[in-house]
């Protein structure tokens, strides 16, 4: 079963990136937590030989790009997830509704979409603070 | 400062779609540089500069290149990593390191052997964001992407399928005339709209076919010496602009790069869209065509569906004269450099069967580095024919 996407949100300013970033770019700071993606909307579709549909899904602002299984269209709401949707992911699963204040209400039949690399990850440095560094050359 | 630098001398190899066993891209590569400096009349050991851009030449750099090239001592290397920018990326540097002395000749050179196990490799592996969140969907390569794109931009602009055909179809009018195209067989507007879909609404022709080969040009301080097959005539670089990273890959992709480095490549040019003969922009989807005539000035966004009919589909707009990426092919990162060989070709009066009369002016673009969505580099440059 799949669990909910995961956006990173900046600490200082609050701006949400996906992909992830190494710095801010609204501010430049590089501290960052993670926020769970919500509900999307379908912007887009387009479909691949064999049947994957590959859609743009705009949520909390960023727009990404999703993959399902099975048809939807341009203006659905729907769950994004970290892993192909399977039979398990209801929307429950999906924790459709963990974002009500911030993203469009999604129906509580909203099909879920794979967003890849988006599982919540361990909290980690992501490089060496310069003060750090400069503490370490100094005599 | 030098006022100008000229390109003197352009190669492009034969493009394949299916590369010999034995060729290898630092072949190619050396093919087209020996080729565009013999263009130029000039030897091999008059070059002191040399600017490389290949997705496959590793684990070799530019200076192993040189090295195995025979050239040297070189007073200016340069390797470009930015795919359908690097050409006009290394024109920008180039342009400078001769106008300054830092070089004399100056060699810019793109290419790969791309067969189907390289277009596979780079396509998924082709940075970070594609490996973490584009591959696993899964998806390999961009058409999905620009396939999105290309939905947006018919809902803004009111287009239809058929009319990206007229681009498709222009261009592969003019690949007819260039014997070095992969696709020169003449393509109807229903064959267009009847080929499979990828994904919709990109059909097959709306894709560009990989190919194995290499480009290459010459820049020096002064107009050029007629060598073997050349012209005597040499193109004056007028300016080179770049803008990368305009949307955080985050807008709609409709707009390039290009929107702010074409007004200050006009400005520096002293020339507008209006004054250029031949215009050679980077088609790796229609859309993306499309998307940069417009930041170039050359169409307006209203008038679209008409310029596409009336302009572009009749050939009397001289956009992508050798055929562009969709009928000549995609040779790896000499897409870009495609269009600046044609480009100098068109204004030194060689471009053969397909010559644009009395060209004196021409515009080139680059697009290209998809980081998540959309192409985040764009460049243009503004080139003049001199006798």
């Amino acid at each position: 079963m799949s669990g909910p996407a995961f956006f990173q949100r900046c600490t200082s300013c609050s701006a949400v990136s996906f992909p992830p970033r190494l710095a801010c770019r609204a501010c430049g700071g590089a501290a960052f937590e993670q926020i769970e993606a919500g509900p999307g909307v379908v912007e887009e579709v387009t479909e691949l030989p064999g049947g994957l549909r590959i859609a743009s899904v705009r949520a909390r602002g960023v727009l990404v790009v999703c993959s399902t299984p099975s048809a939807v269209e341009a203006g659905a709401s729907v769950a994004l997830v970290d892993s192909p949707p399977g039979p398990g992911d209801s929307p429950a699963a999906a924790a459709v509704a963990s974002a009500p204040d911030t993203a469009p209400t999604a129906s509580m039949t909203a099909q879920a979409v794979h967003l890849p690399g988006s599982a919540r990850a361990e909290p980690a440095a992501l490089f060496t603070t310069t003060a750090h560094i400069e503490n370490e050359g100094t005599p | 400062m030098l006022d100008s630098a000229y390109i003197v001398g352009a190669a492009e190899t034969p493009y394949t779609r299916h590369p010999e066993p034995g060729v290898s891209t630092s072949g190619l590569l050396v093919q087209a540089a020996r080729e565009a400096v013999a263009t130029a009349g000039l030897r091999w050991s008059d070059v002191d500069g040399l600017g490389v851009s290949s997705f496959t030449l590793g684990p070799d750099h530019a200076v192993d290149l040189a090295w195995r090239a025979g050239l040297g001592p070189l007073s200016w290397l340069m390797e470009d990593t930015n795919g359908g920018a690097s050409a006009l990326n290394m024109l920008q540097h180039a342009e400078l390191a001769i106008r300054s002395g830092q070089a004399s000749t100056i060699v810019l050179v793109s290419g790969d052997r791309m067969d189907a196990a390289a277009f596979r490799m780079l396509v998924e592996h082709y940075n970070r964001a594609t490996e973490e969140h584009l591959a696993p969907l899964p998806i390999t390569g961009p058409n999905a992407l620009f396939a999105l794109l290309t939905q947006r931009q018919m809902t803004a602009l009111g287009l239809s399928r058929r009319d990206y055909g007229h681009i498709i179809t222009a261009q592969r009018e003019w690949a007819g005339l260039n014997p070095g195209a992969v696709y020169r067989a003449p393509l109807s507007l229903e064959e267009y709209l009847d080929a499979p879909l990828v994904a919709p609404p990109l059909g097959r022709y709306d894709c560009v076919p990989p190919v194995s080969g290499a480009d290459a040009i010459v820049l020096t301080a002064g107009p050029a010496t007629a060598g073997i097959g050349g012209s005597g005539r040499a193109v004056r670089v007028l300016a080179v602009e770049t803008t990368i990273g305009i949307d955080d890959q985050d807008a709609d992709g409709l707009t390039t790069g290009l929107v702010q480095a074409a007004p200050r490549a006009w400005e520096r040019s002293g020339l507008g869209a209006s004054d250029m003969d031949v215009l050679s922009v980077y088609d790796d989807y229609p859309a993306m065509a499309l998307a940069q005539l417009i930041d170039l000035g050359a169409i307006a966004a209203e008038d679209a569906q008409r310029d596409l009919a009336e302009r572009i589909g009749t050939r009397r707009l001289p956009v992508n004269t050798a055929g562009g990426q969709l009928s000549a092919g995609q040779a790896g990162a000499a897409a870009g450099m495609h269009g600046v060989v044609e480009t100098y070709r068109q204004l030194a009066g060689i471009a053969g069967e397909r010559q644009v009369a009395d060209a004196r002016f021409g515009v080139v673009t680059g697009y290209g580095m998809v980081l998540y969505r959309y192409g985040a580099c764009a460049n243009v440059a503004v080139l003049e024919g001199v006798r």
